[in-house]
């Protein structure tokens, strides 16, 4: 069975920005031509899309909701974040603290990133040596 | 840590800041703290109609990392078509 080469490619169209798939093949309009059509295949079909995400907000009547996608060793760097926020604004002004609050905001994206790194590890291979 | 909780230790050092406030500073921290960190990774899933080329971009999603059609993985277009030949 032939195999059809089909792409994807990011874009503003009336509805905003979306995920457009095509696949080869010729079109013509108005004397134009192109190597890439809308994907004609008719039954179910699934369009999967991997990627990065923000969690969903907290909601100002749900004080019990979390951030449910972040662990929550750190979360409370995000406290830190907005905690050095206040410290930045003109009424209650204080930089150091705020300067303390950003570093260790900071910390925390480091080891977030870490993190999510290390979710990629699964198992390690001891290899056989010859002794 | 619960909103509460988070909120009330924002207060130890702010006890001016409303709750509204601080909701919106952490939402808005989380976005940046998670486009950053890149700690939430998935898959999401939706079903596509023959001759439709537009499908709306998952909510939440900061960065493409792969996109499959029934399963193929699927490689990102250079450039754009200069047709819409989507009826």
């Amino acid at each position: 069975m032939a195999k059809t080469e089909r792409f994807y490619f990011i874009d503003t169209e009336a509805g905003g920005e979306g995920i457009a798939l095509v696949e080869k093949g010729t079109v013509t309009k108005d004397g134009y031509t192109s190597n890439y059509k809308t994907i004609q295949t008719s039954g179910t079909n699934i369009l999967k899309v991997r990627g990065v995400f923000t969690d969903t907000d907290l909601a100002m009547n749900a004080m019990a909701g979390t951030y449910s996608n972040i662990p929550s060793r750190f979360h409370e760097y995000m406290v830190n974040k907005v905690i050095a926020i206040g410290y930045k604004d003109p009424r209650h002004m204080e930089i150091q603290n705020a300067q303390y609050f950003d570093a260790e905001y900071e910390k925390g994206i480091k080891k977030a990133k870490k993190f999510a790194r290390s979710n990629y590890i699964t198992t390690g291979r001891v290899a056989p040596q010859d002794f | 840590m619960t909103a509460k909780e988070m909120i009330e230790l924002v207060q130890q050092h702010h006890p001016h800041m409303g709750e509204t406030e601080i909701i919106k500073l952490l939402n808005r921290t989380k976005d940046d703290f998670c486009e950053e960190t890149e700690i939430f990774k998935k898959t999401t899933q939706q079903s596509t109609v023959a001759d439709t080329r537009w499908y709306s971009i998952p909510a939440g999603l900061t960065k493409i990392e792969k996109v499959y059609f029934n399963d193929v993985r699927i490689p990102r277009l250079q450039g754009n078509p200069i047709i819409n030949d989507e009826s």
